[in-house]
């Protein structure tokens, strides 16, 4: 395993820049100049003045002494301007100058422009080392800029692949794009991603710049590893490796540099994919003909690149694996309900026997069977009838669970509907010696599914039925209400305990406080009502006092077309 | 008095719809699966065929499909009788050109109703 030390990145932003022409061995110091100046002219300043008292305390004044010592004066004046002349222009040079160039550098430095060096030739010590400072700063700004920008890249290209990343669950998808980001991001020959094979992933792709041109090449899953990733390395070892120069690496043994050359690898870079605590794959970039000195940057970027494959890997399993959990769990919806409308089917064919032969004897044999044998023969009648209406539930709750109940909408006539209702209904209420009436309002309509309601309020009747003692009342009612038709069935049976009235519509609900085990179903009667009514969006309730009746209201949309289309619009 | 087929895989069946048919004076033929009933219906030439459409080998379904597609029985009535409660069932048995679909179980005083209706045709 070669390990390479990553070298520093120095800062070689001034490097190309113009190099600096600053000489302080023979400039004058400022305040010396100034100095000297000064002294001079206070000199000459002395001197004439001097002179000039001399001549007019030791000369008696004539006019033309006078005169001469007037001509000294104007001759003292004009030295005095020259002196001062000279001086400015000294000073001129020395200060004000170098002073103009460093203003203009410091405005193109501030504007932007960081390719500035100041050059001050001739100017006062002080000032020159100003404008070395100056130099020093620019030199520090644009290495600062140049950090700046690769890292400002660095995080433009890290948001770029963790976009990807997230952007689908598809592990095949994320893979081909990443390489693609990997390889503009590095500007790299070829980025090679190989995922660990496994049952659920088995997973390479390439990705090379040839004469520019950018080409995706997915390998195909259970193919030998690429050899530069066999020669690079697939081990558990956690960290990065890199090679700069596969010819001149220290490390390598002569097998080594050979097979690299072989590959036509110069420089590569490696990197483990990491999920939770395992290596789960790597991702190589490589340099065909250039060597390459990887700056600790690009490691860094690597290492995020290799991260966020990782995570995209982690995402993809987790969705793989709960995706195979929702199938497997469709699966076995699939098959509960085939089998419950294959069981149902299966028990109707005897049913028919069971019921058939019952009909022959009870209405034909009447000489033969005895008073006791009709009423035992009642009783295997009954049981029957009870098992077929199990049958049909059972069925109808598999078609309701598997998503093929839609109910087929016609106009309904009410009275009919109820009256085929009481009709099938009538023998059990003569049985139960029970009274039943009904209480319909005239042309009434409903735009339904005819057999899903009929089936639903036969329910709502079958149960009033059973759970009302002999000589008591049923009565089944239909009016209209605003847009609402309202039909409701109610008994003066044993009624409902306040405390199971919630659970009245689940699946399998089956009353603890009703008296006979024999009246008790497989408790789908009303979970299929409510099924049914929320399948016309209607609304179906429960109004019941323990021990003296209840009554079953549903409610449906009378007209119908106008309620569906708002439930479409407000679900949408 | 007419020749009436029954084409079921239920023994028990059948003989319950044979008894109330000889008993309301038909002539009764029975066959046992789809393959037979393919032969023997165009033989004997009945006035209704009682067909059952959950059978081993070939279904009722197809049965009723070729009988249609035969000039010989194209007209023939054909009563399905079947455990299949789907409404789509029912709807596939008219498709198919059944005259009349009861389901399973049946009161045989209902299915002799029905039968009569298929003989006499109203109108």
């Amino acid at each position: 395993m070669p390990d390479v030390r990553v070298p520093r990145r120095t800062a070689s932003a001034g490097d190309d820049q113009r190099s600096l022409a600053l000489s302080l061995v023979d400039a004058p110091l400022l305040e010396t100049a100034l100095a000297r100046s000064f002294e001079l002219v206070a000199g000459v300043a002395l001197f004439a003045l001097s002179a000039t008292a001399i001549v007019v305390v030791l000369i008696p004044s004539t006019a033309s002494r006078r005169t001469g010592f007037a001509v000294e004066l104007v001759f003292l004046g004009i030295t005095l301007v020259v002196l001062a002349l000279l001086l400015s222009r000294r000073s001129a040079r020395a200060v004000m100058r170098p002073l103009e160039v460093l203003d203009s550098a410091l405005a193109a430095i501030t504007s932007g422009d960081l390719d500035v060096s100041v050059r001050l030739d001739g100017a006062a010590a002080e000032i020159q080392f100003v404008g070395e400072s100056v130099n020093t700063m620019v030199r520090e700004l644009a290495r600062l800029r140049v950090v700046e920008i690769e890292r400002t890249k660095d995080q433009r290209v890290r948001r770029e692949l963790s976009e990807v990343v997230h952007a689908s669950l598809d592990l095949d998808h994320v893979v081909q794009r990443a390489v693609e980001v990997i390889g503009d991001a590095l500007e790299v020959d070829r980025v090679h991603i190989r995922l660990k094979d496994d049952d659920r992933v088995r997973l390479a792709a390439e990705w090379r710049r040839d004469d520019g041109v950018t080409s995706l090449m997915p390998v195909s899953p259970g193919d030998e590893l690429h050899p530069l990733i066999h020669l690079i390395g697939v081990t558990d070892d956690q960290s990065a490796v890199v090679v700069n120069d596969a010819r001149d690496e220290a490390r390598f043994g002569v097998e080594q540099r050979v097979a690299f050359g072989e590959l036509g690898v110069r420089a590569a870079l490696k990197y483990p994919i990491v999920v939770g605590p395992d290596v789960a794959g790597v991702l190589v970039a490589s340099e065909q003909l250039r060597k390459r000195t990887w700056s600790e940057s690009e490691v860094t970027l690597m290492e995020g690149f290799a991260r966020e494959i990782g995570r995209a890997l982690d995402h993809a399993l987790a969705f793989a694996l709960q995706k195979e959990m929702a199938e497997r769990l469709a699966v076995l919806d699939r098959s509960k309900n085939d089998f419950l409308s294959e069981v149902s089917r299966e028990l109707r064919g005897p049913l028919a026997s069971v019921l058939g032969y019952i009909e022959l004897l009870t209405d034909e044999s009447a000489e033969a069977v005895t008073e006791e044998q009709r009423r035992m023969l009642g009783i295997v009648e009954r049981s029957g009838e009870k098992l077929l209406v199990l049958i049909s539930n059972l069925l109808t709750m598999s078609r309701m669970e598997a998503g093929t109940f839609e109910p087929k909408l016609a106009p309904v006539d009410v009275e009919s509907l109820v009256r085929r209702v009481g009709d099938a209904a009538a023998g059990a209420v003569a049985t139960g010696a029970l009274e039943l009436d009904l209480n319909l309002e005239p042309g009434l309509e409903l735009v339904a599914d005819e057999r899903q309601i009929e089936r639903a309020l036969h329910n709502l009747v079958t149960n009033a039925v059973k759970f009302t003692p002999p000589g008591g009342r049923v009565e089944i009612s239909a009016r209209a209400e605003g847009d609402e038709i309202v039909l409701a069935v109610h008994d003066t049976g044993i009624g409902v305990a306040s405390e199971e009235q919630g659970e009245l519509f689940t699946r399998f609900f089956s009353s603890k406080t009703a008296p006979k085990r024999e009246t008790l179903g497989a408790g789908l009667g009303l979970y299929i009502v409510k099924q049914i009514v929320d399948g016309h969006h209607g609304s179906v309730s429960a109004t019941s006092v323990h021990g003296r009746g209840s009554t079953f209201t549903m409610r449906l949309p009378g007209r119908h077309d106008e309620r569906m289309s708002r439930v479409k619009v407000a679900a949408s | 008095m007419s020749l009436i087929f029954i084409v079921d895989d239920d023994p028990d069946v059948r003989d319950l719809v044979e008894y109330k048919l000889v008993q309301n004076g038909h002539d009764v033929l029975c066959a046992t699966n789809g393959q037979d009933a393919l032969q023997l219906v165009p033989a004997a030439m009945p006035e209704l065929v009682l067909l059952d459409v959950m059978m081993p080998g070939i279904s009722g379904f197809d049965v009723l499909e070729r009988l249609r597609a035969d000039a010989c029985t194209h007209q023939l009535p054909i009563i399905m009788l079947t455990a299949k409660a789907q409404e789509a069932d029912a709807e596939r048995g008219f498709t198919l050109g059944a005259n009349d679909y009861v389901l399973k179980p049946f009161s045989p005083r209902e299915l002799m109703s029905r039968v009569s209706a298929q003989l006499v045709p109203v109108g």
